[in-house]
């Protein structure tokens, strides 16, 4: 039985039991019934031990809190079940049964609203706006927008002007709006969007960037270098 | 389930490597909730051991069940620090965390992690 973890040599010695230093890096999940092996520092998959794909299949393509993108076929699965995954947990492979159609509908209308949730921060001065479209990259959403801002009531002005337009034109409503709290970042979860909006510490210490680097960046329809921020470094009071 | 005494791994880059659960609200804590820890190893990070942290547990043993019917448990009980606002304190969310953390306001974390169950 082969098992191997791309990440960390040392983890596949830990599975079949033969260093005991790294034997703690292996972590059991078991999930629908099924349980895999995975190493617990990178989350590669060591083994499946029980079969039967399509189940678990169903149990992700329910328990996903939205509808991810669709990706492969399952056949792909059957396949991917016999041989050791070194890939990406987050991408879940799903049922064909999705309509590529409904699919794309959703994606328009995603990208369209987080386009007009940019606007929004542009118009209120956020600095550094960035668009990524994370949804080949992670499967519990499609589009992050980013945004910096200098102080707390702009992060205030910034989140009600972005609420208000959420639940005026496009008619998606938060359970609770967030307020600026003593912490530089606030999030707004719209399901499929999900908007940071950050003081530029914050942005820099928690680098969502580089940590979302596989994902490609949205064409933004407004110019932002046309806006010059006069306060260049204003710290803000937190 | 979680209670006052149990020890739990620290998969964020904080520092910390594992908490002990002092206080939970209610008598067990499952994935999502933030319980108090005290830091009982550490490294050089952010955190240094003996402080007293507020953590969100993010891995049990204990099965968790889910609206489809599915249920999900882990090899070991994880948590991630956080600050009392719900920030995390790390950078970076090392191990798995579970789509409960979005139904607790908890999509900071689940922001920062690599491997999303």
């Amino acid at each position: 039985m082969q098992l191997r973890c791309a990440a960390h040599a040392a983890c596949s010695q830990a599975a079949t039991g033969l260093a005991g230093r790294h034997r703690a890096h292996v972590s059991n999940v078991t999930w629908g019934g099924q349980q895999a092996r995975y190493c617990g520092s990178h989350g590669s998959r060591l083994q499946q031990l029980s079969g039967g794909s399509q189940r678990r299949q169903q149990c992700a393509a329910a328990a996903a809190a939205l509808d991810g993108e669709v990706s492969g076929v399952v056949d792909e699965d059957e396949d991917e079940e016999q041989e050791v995954i070194n890939g990406d947990l987050t991408r879940r492979p799903s049922n064909s049964a999705s309509s590529t159609t409904e699919e794309e509908e959703g994606a328009d209308e995603s990208r369209e609203f987080v386009l007009a949730m940019a606007k929004v921060a542009w118009e209120t001065k956020g600095e550094d706006i960035l668009v990524l479209h994370v949804a080949p990259v992670v499967y519990w959403t499609r589009y992050f927008l980013i945004a910096t801002v200098f102080s707390r009531p702009q992060l205030n002005a910034v989140l009600g002007k972005m609420t208000k337009e959420a639940a005026e034109v496009f008619d998606r409503r938060l359970s609770a709006s967030p307020q600026a709290g003593p912490g530089g970042w606030e999030l707004l979860d719209y399901g499929d969007v999900v908007v940071h909006v950050m003081t530029a510490d914050q942005r820099e210490y928690y680098d969502l960037e580089s940590f979302y680097g596989a994902a490609e960046e949205v064409d933004l329809p407004f110019d932002t270098e046309a806006t010059v921020s006069d306060v260049d470094t204003w710290s803000k009071t937190f | 389930m979680i209670i006052d005494g149990s020890r739990l791994v620290v998969t964020d880059n904080s520092g910390a490597k594992e908490v002990e659960c002092i206080k939970t609200r209610g008598r067990y804590a499952s994935i999502g909730d933030i319980i108090t820890c005290s830091v009982k190893k550490a490294v050089r990070g952010k955190v240094t051991q003996g402080q007293v942290v507020k953590a969100v547990i993010v891995e049990t043993k204990k099965e968790v069940q889910r609206k489809d019917g599915s249920v999900i448990k882990f090899d070991r009980n994880s948590a991630v620090l956080v600050n009392p606002k719900g920030i995390p304190i790390g950078t970076r969310v090392l191990g798995f965390v579970t789509h409960e953390l979005r139904a607790r306001q908890m999509m900071k974390v689940l922001s920062l992690a690599a491997r999303v169950f």
